[in-house]
């Protein structure tokens, strides 16, 4: 139990700073506006979720490579990032094979292939796998701040985005938080049974919600010092480049083509 | 024979450390079912929204407090706690937490901006299937785990108790509709219950133990509130003046 949760928090540590690692300006090399950007990602994710051909998604899939060696972005970082769908992937493809009936593709010992569950399993892993890397690509080409107040330029409710902009604030905070309290539980004996792990780790959210509560007394404290009442101001998305929706437009027109075949 | 059924499980429970199987990847469901969640969730975030600014209009704290519990239920929910057993991780929701201290409303905002995190920069879940993953944790966990904290309070259970078993089922009950939309989602005519059953099945040896573990966390975490800042769950109607 100790192990796991060791591994557990250095995994969580690990994987919140690799967010920012994202946002770090070395892998901004998309310069397109992030309204525009999200726009593209809404219809390539409709268009994938409605094709009825393995052409479309594995075009997709080819763009999508294509744009992270040209943004030159790490490809054993970005497999390790969409593992859970690369997994799930995995998953359906095997049992979609392997529980349908009709035409037998391969027979291995006694497990069989079926042809048709093979081709159904292949056309949703596909699916998957071209919506996973477009999210990744925008969610890694785009800073966060940007995808806020393009959330807000579309209408998104100001309470929500109000919401995003202090959690991203304050998770890393928080994640530090977690890493201390955890190193201090464990020098004083925490963790050593299952049933003491689970109640350590239950001491440790509570611990964390303790400090939620002081850091948003001190918070609003000084944020009604700098004038805060109750609102917090959005960036105003600048206009659009004449350059960059012709692009786009272009681009829409090509993979609406692809669907279409 | 039975190889063929029993084959699938074994891989899925032993190839992966990190098997995040809780949230929908895009892709997954139809368009349709997509679009069909998403409705579901609308009203529930559109009510969330208005008791947040009802809120906030007399307490200035609380934008920020849901700022900060949205990252506490990020954080637990990223923890992949390797399950016993086994042999594979899973994660907690932690949405029981949010909706016994926030209520299952603002709960269901809290869940709302977790999973567009989780999507956007760690691609659990999608964006696609947000609507389907914020029904299943945010709408049936933070409904579910508020009513039976509710329901243990006023038998007479001990905030403990109650917390415990409203992390039990926040987590059970989150995993029961997952594996309703999968079915639903990927089942053809006819098909509906046979897949529903095989896909509850393959999350029982993972979410069994880990509703425990929720449970667990729960507990401790508001036992900790109990001892030390007592204040806090008066404040924010855990507890009433007498209450234990």
């Amino acid at each position: 139990m100790d192990l796991w949760l060791d591994t557990s928090l250095e995994n969580s540590r690990k994987v919140v700073t690799e967010i920012n690692e994202f946002f770090n300006a070395n892998n901004f090399r998309f310069p397109l506006d992030a309204r525009l950007k999200l726009l593209l990602l809404f219809f390539v994710l409709v268009l994938t979720l409605s094709s009825k051909s393995l052409i479309f998604p594995l075009t997709i899939i080819f763009l999508c490579l294509l744009s992270l060696s040209f943004m030159k972005i790490n490809l054993k970082k970005v497999i390790v990032r969409i593992s859970e769908p690369l997994f799930i992937v995995f998953v359906i493809l095997l049992i979609k094979s392997i529980f349908s009936q009709g035409e037998i593709l391969f027979e291995f010992l006694i497990i069989k292939i079926y042809k048709g569950g093979f081709l159904e399993g292949l056309e949703i892993s596909l699916r998957v796998l071209a919506c996973a890397l477009s999210v990744s690509i925008i969610s890694l080409s785009t800073p966060f701040n940007e995808i806020i107040s393009s959330l807000s330029w579309f209408k998104v409710p100001k309470t929500l985005i109000e919401i995003m902009i202090f959690t991203y604030r304050y998770l890393f905070m928080l994640l530090d938080e977690a890493l201390v309290i955890y190193c201090s539980q464990k020098q004083k004996l925490g963790y050593s049974s299952f049933k003491n792990s689970v109640r350590s780790f239950g001491y440790l959210v509570g611990a964390l919600l303790i400090k939620t509560f002081e850091h948003c007394e001190s918070i609003v404290q000084a944020m009604k010092q700098r004038g805060y009442e109750g609102y917090v101001p959005i960036r105003k998305e600048k206009s659009f480049k004449k350059i960059e929706v012709i692009g786009s437009l272009i681009f829409l027109i090509i993979i609406g083509m692809v669907w279409w075949l | 024979m039975k190889i063929r059924w029993i084959l699938p499980f074994l891989i899925v429970l032993l190839s992966s450390n990190n098997a995040f199987a809780m949230h929908i990847a895009d892709g997954i469901i139809s368009l349709q079912w997509s679009l069909l969640w998403f409705a579901l969730v609308i009203p529930f975030i559109f009510l969330g929204i208005g008791k947040i600014k009802k809120l906030s209009e007399s307490e200035l704290f609380f934008k920020p407090l849901i700022g900060l519990l949205t990252a506490l239920v990020f954080i637990i929910s990223v923890m992949p706690i390797p399950v016993p057993i086994v042999g594979t991780c899973s994660h907690p929701t932690g949405v029981a937490v949010s909706s016994i201290i926030l209520g299952p409303f603002v709960s269901v905002i809290v869940s709302a901006v977790a999973l567009l995190f989780q999507a956007l920069f760690l691609a659990h879940g999608g964006l696609t299937t947000l609507g389907a993953n914020i029904f299943s944790m945010g709408v049936v966990g933070s409904f579910t785990s508020y009513a039976i904290f509710r329901l243990c309070r006023k038998m007479g259970l001990g905030i403990i108790l109650a917390g415990f078993l409203a992390g039990i089922m926040a987590d059970w009950t989150t995993y029961a509709a997952t594996s309703f939309q999968l079915a639903s989602g990927l089942a053809k005519e006819g098909e509906m219950l046979s897949l529903l059953w095989k896909i509850s099945l393959a999350f029982v040896p993972t979410q069994l133990p880990l509703g425990i573990i929720e449970g667990g966390i729960t507990a401790g975490a508001l036992l900790l509130l109990y001892k030390r800042r007592k204040d806090i769950l008066l404040k924010m109607n855990v507890l009433q003046e007498e209450g234990k």
